[in-house]
């Protein structure tokens, strides 16, 4: 099932740099109006960095199969947490994020990851952390998909990639949270207060990497071989078209 | 001009090149006819099916051309397929794509690109037709199984198609859901004049509604014909589908009588009455063993007014629960849905865990039971969608997961009849087969007690007896088997012990044969089409007998 | 019971735009005088909605306000008043501690606006916007929505159903067996699904979104209410209206300013929309019933 076809980059490349004249916008007008609208500003270069991967999607018009495998792996991703919630501080979501991206692809894993972001707030309530949870999701399930396309993780080999879900979660989607808080909480951001919340930060964020480590350990090889089934099944199904 | 065409139409899928799924199939259908295709699964009716509609149908090698309305199916539009040919799937769960019902409703009408107006209406239109106003804001997920297909039904019919397909729609569902489905079905087809075509393994609810039975054995059309003389046609052939016929039909040929062949149970009883016309019935009754619950000593299971309910303030599931299970014996509990049956069942393999009352198993109770000695050698439950104990890749390793060794796998896949299966995946499995796969993984504990949660469900009438084969099989080796289930053929035929439940505690308990000799509702068909002749007469083969022996035949 | 709240009756994409407004808004003005009216408004509309949530909510404002209130001035050390100093001579200032003040009172107000932006925009409201905009995103979210109920229930059969053979364990082996048989039903339910989807047509041309939300004259004129007042608070932004300066001492616009009376007025109006709104429905039922 590939995910990234090659008619639709000219408008990917077109959502990139309409996505980068926004955020450049965005920055020089909230330098002008001072320099205390961190939050909002930031949050709208989140957005504008989705713009890509939104159109992306919405542009090549996905395929049933597409689709119902990205809301599958999304709603697995979502209540992977309560199946897990016998073991202590295992927090599986973004392994389960981590692994779709190696199985559909980065655009697809980015859709999983931000998807997952949007509708676990959806029944958990959603807040001002939000948007940064659906680009740290995103990321993750982004990252997944370009290390596998590149061939250098693979799913029958599940200890590279386990180890790179987890320094993820320490170096990219913990510290993407953090500044949530950060510029939540603080209007003043310099290195001392940004200092105190990523190191305040640093703990949590190590423990979600050592379960994503084991979820992706454990699951890597079941899930995607379960994906590749239904790949296969699907090709099938579409090959005559 | 007929509305489906097929001429001549052969395929064979990818993976077996040298089996013909589908070996020159020639049929025509008429336009607000109401087609039952029938056949062992398996047969390739679903793949005839899927045939008629080109999104659906499986890759493989196809030749044969199939026309619809006297155009090429193929060259008839995608968009102009979506909405003139329905097609209804066997899971009610998976055909629904979003999570409200209007947006169900609606879901098809926003794919051909109608406008909101236009849609407005037709998904009122359906709602009031299919009486669905009151659930019309629900999550689907708040839905029973049943109201979930009416839905699936409904949003397809809103598209407003002239001509229905419905692949075994009601296989999942209990009876009196699956009555009410097949009852819209019909009312559809006699007040839209939509063309239905029908596959089902309860032929006892449509076969006297069809204008034509197709039968298809091994991929290739054996009869085309009405009801009636399908029926014949079975008969003479000695073909195994007879089995799967009607009972007022099996009995009628059972009985070799020279009038007409009844098709319902009303027929079936005035078939009988005129056969009995000025002879008065000198044998009315099968002998029977008398059946007393006081008499059972050392029972495998008793259970002693087990009180139970889920959460502290949700009413009682259980309310006194009281019965004694032979050893060695089938004992089926039957009742309507959700008044706790399977609770029972739970209850007994202390899933459940009741607040007053006991559970004994062998004369201990059950929470006195380690884990590990309750469920290695004791009590093992077969759930009702077998597919929830599948986690690997083929059944060979289903088996493995339970640690046995290659000698215990190879004998229980010998019980079980799946040696052939070992190397497949399980979800390549038909119902059936899937069904032997989950129990010979839960016979590697070894249980002397088996729990069944509905194992009938979604099975068709061959898998069934090799089922209640295997059952008697483990049954002489020593295993009490305990069943809790809808189906009330199944029941009279292999049950030895007939429980009725009914609001949290058992009801009545006796032999299939007095059971449901004193009924006249939750009873056979062949009972039903009885009662005014015999006392207790509950299978085909009973009244079969008893028609023999008075009249001499 | 529930209150009945007639500004959720309207229009989604009216709601929606109100909650980005009362917290965009809410983050850009740091006037203690707006930041007043903010939590006035925040707390006034939650309050009428469902006051248990905020009483929940209460002990977590107060105590994120106090700790944020009393850490910025560890962690910033501008501002001339020093109250004392720590730390080998590290100051702890006033303007500092009142900075911290504005920034916690946000913080609460962000925190209670949520609330009443999670009564208000539920899951179907949120799918109908998003279908707006990029709508086959918005339907992988309503399949996903009906998934997960799915999901839930299969998990706990197939956890029932492995502890009727004895796999209770609650170990990592056993735990991700039910995960992974979960992972296999669902994406094998889910080829049938997307049959489903091609069979009811989905792809064969231009596609609609249908919803049962209407767009009646009612929402047009609270859409021109709210831009017409948006832009107010937006004018006196950009005028200066509430500008307030912490370091290195504390400076305010004065309410004498014409924009940041503007400003004021326009906000306060602007956030009491939902109140007004709610208290002009329950006078015409007062009203209409005291006729019969």
């Amino acid at each position: 099932m590939q995910t990234e076809s090659k008619q639709v980059t000219k408008k990917t490349w077109l959502g990139i740099i309409i996505a980068i004249v926004l955020m450049a916008a965005t920055v020089a007008i909230s330098y002008k109006m001072g320099d205390t609208k961190y939050y909002v500003a930031s949050v709208l270069c989140i957005f504008y960095a989705m713009i890509p991967f939104v159109m992306g999607f919405e542009n090549r018009k996905p395929m049933p199969r597409e689709m119902v495998t990205i809301a599958v792996l999304t709603a697995l991703a979502v209540i992977s947490r309560v199946i897990f919630i016998a073991i202590p501080f295992c927090k599986p979501v973004i392994g389960v994020i981590f692994i779709a991206g190696m199985g559909m692809g980065a655009g697809s894993g980015f859709m999983v990851g931000a998807l997952t972001a949007i509708v676990s707030d959806i029944i958990c309530g959603q807040g001002p952390w939000t948007p940064w949870q659906m680009l740290a999701f995103g990321l993750a399930g982004f990252i997944g998909g370009v290390l596998c396309r590149k061939g250098l993780i693979k799913g029958d080999k599940p200890l590279v990639p386990a180890i790179i879900s987890g320094l993820l979660c320490i170096i990219v989607v913990g510290p993407i949270l953090d500044t949530s808080t950060l510029l939540v909480m603080s209007n003043m951001v310099d290195t001392t207060s940004a200092g105190a919340v990523y190191l305040s930060g640093l703990p949590v964020n190590a423990v979600l990497g050592a379960a994503t480590f084991v979820t992706v350990l454990v699951l890597a090889k079941p899930m995607l071989e379960k994906l590749d089934r239904v790949k296969v099944k699907y090709g099938m199904m579409e090959e005559e078209e | 001009m007929a509305h489906f065409e097929i001429k001549d139409l052969t395929f064979s899928y990818p993976t077996a090149k040298d089996h013909l799924a589908l070996d020159h199939i020639n049929l025509s259908i008429e336009k607000g006819q109401y087609i039952t295709v029938c056949g062992k699964s398996g047969c390739g009716k679903t793949t005839l099916l899927k045939h008629l509609k080109s999104v659906l149908a499986p890759h493989g090698k196809t030749s044969g051309e199939i026309y619809f309305e006297g155009k090429l199916l193929k060259d008839v539009s995608l968009r102009e397929q979506s909405s003139k040919i329905g097609y209804v799937m066997q899971n009610p769960d998976n055909q629904v794509v979003t999570d409200k019902v209007w947006h169900e409703l609606a879901f098809g009408l926003e794919s051909l690109g109608m406008d909101q107006k236009t849609i407005r209406l037709r998904v009122a239109e359906m709602a009031s037709y299919f009486g669905i106003q009151s659930w019309f804001h629900k999550n689907v997920s708040d839905l029973s199984g049943g109201q979930k297909q009416l839905l699936n039904l409904a949003s397809i019919m809103a598209m407003q198609p002239t001509v229905l397909i419905l692949d075994e729609p009601t296989s999942q569902l209990d009876p009196i859901a699956a009555a009410d489905f097949l009852n819209t079905v019909r009312k559809i087809n006699l007040e839209l004049g939509t063309t239905i075509i029908i596959t089902e393994h309860r032929l006892e609810d449509v076969f006297h509604a069809s204008d034509r039975v197709v039968v298809i054995e091994d991929g290739r059309l054996i009869a085309d014909d009405t009801p009636k003389a399908v029926g014949r046609f079975l008969k003479e052939t000695k073909s195994e589908m007879f089995t799967a016929m009607p009972s007022p039909v099996q009995i009628y040929y059972g009985v070799d009588s020279d009038l007409d062949c009844p098709l319902t149970v009303r027929e079936g009883r005035s078939w009988l009455s005129q056969e009995f016309e000025g002879i008065t019935p000198t044998v009315t009754s099968i002998q029977e063993e008398p059946y007393m619950d006081e008499e059972i000593k050392d029972p495998a299971v008793e259970v002693k007014e087990a009180w139970f309910r889920y959460e502290k303030n949700l009413p009682d599931v259980l309310k006194g629960v009281s019965f004694k299970v032979p050893r060695q014996s089938i004992f089926a509990i039957v009742g309507g849905n959700g008044n706790g049956k399977s609770t029972t069942l739970k209850s007994i393999s202390n899933i459940c865990k009741p607040y007053r009352g006991q559970v004994l198993i062998n004369g201990k109770r059950v929470d006195k039971y380690k884990t590990s000695e309750l469920f290695k050698g004791n009590v093992a439950m077969l759930p009702q969608d077998p597919q929830s104990l599948f986690v690997k890749k083929t059944v060979k390793e289903e088996l493995e997961e339970m640690k046995a060794t290659p000698e215990e796998v190879e004998n229980v896949a010998k019980t079980c009849d799946i040696t052939h299966l070992l190397k497949s995946h399980p979800y390549d499995l038909s119902g059936g087969e899937q069904q032997r796969a989950a129990l010979a993984k839960i016979l590697l504990t070894n249980p002397k007690i088996l729990l069944l949660d509905e194992p009938t469900k979604g099975i068709d009438n061959f898998f069934k007896l090799q089922f209640a084969q295997i059952l008697l099989k483990l049954k002489e080796q020593g295993v009490t088997v305990i069943m809790v289930t809808h189906d009330v053929e199944f029941c009279a035929r292999y049950a030895d012990t007939v429980s009725m439940f009914l609001d949290g505690s058992i009801i009545t308990t006796n032999t299939p044969n007095r059971f449901f000799s004193r009924n006249s509702f939750s009873t056979t068909a062949a009972n039903r089409m009885s009662l005014h002749l015999f006392e207790n007469a509950i299978t085909n083969e009973d009244v079969i007998e008893l028609c023999r022996q008075n009249l001499n035949k | 019971m529930d209150r009945v709240d007639t500004f959720s009756t309207y229009n989604p994409i009216l709601n929606f735009a109100y909650f980005i407004g009362a917290i965009g808004l809410g983050m850009i003005f740091m006037h203690p005088l707006f930041l007043v009216v903010n939590l006035v408004g925040a707390f006034a509309y939650a309050l009428t909605q469902d006051p248990k949530k905020v009483k929940k909510l209460m002990p977590l404002v107060v105590i994120m306000f106090t700790l944020i209130t009393l850490i910025n001035p560890l962690l910033n050390t501008n501002g001339k008043t020093v109250l004392f100093t720590w730390l080998h001579g590290r100051p702890y200032t006033l303007e500092s501690m009142c900075w911290g003040m504005v920034t916690g009172s946000m913080f609460a107000a962000i925190i209670i606006w949520f609330a009443a932006y999670n009564h208000v925009m539920t899951s179907d409201k949120f799918v109908y916007l998003f279908g707006k905009v990029v709508p086959s995103i918005s339907l992988v979210l309503t399949m996903i929505l009906r998934l997960i109920p799915n999901f839930q229930k299969k998990a706990n059969q197939i956890m029932a159903a492995r502890a009727s053979i004895g796999m209770t364990e609650k170990n990592m082996e056993n735990v991700s067996a039910v995960f992974s048989a979960l992972t296999g039903w669902a994406l094998e339910g889910g080829i049938v699904t997307a049959d489903s989807m091609r069979a009811r047509g989905y792809g064969s041309g231009n596609r609609t979104t249908f919803s049962i939300y209407r767009f009646d004259k009612r929402d047009v004129a609270m859409l021109v209410a709210m831009f017409v007042l948006i832009s107010g608070c937006v004018v006196c932004a950009l005028m200066g209206g509430a500008e307030v300066t912490f370091v290195p001492d504390i400076q305010t616009a004065p309410i004498t300013n014409m924009a940041t009376a503007l400003g004021i007025i326009c906000y306060g109006l602007f956030l009491l929309i939902p109140i007004v709104l709610n208290t002009v429905e329950a006078l015409r039922w007062h009203i209409l019933r005291s006729r019969i």
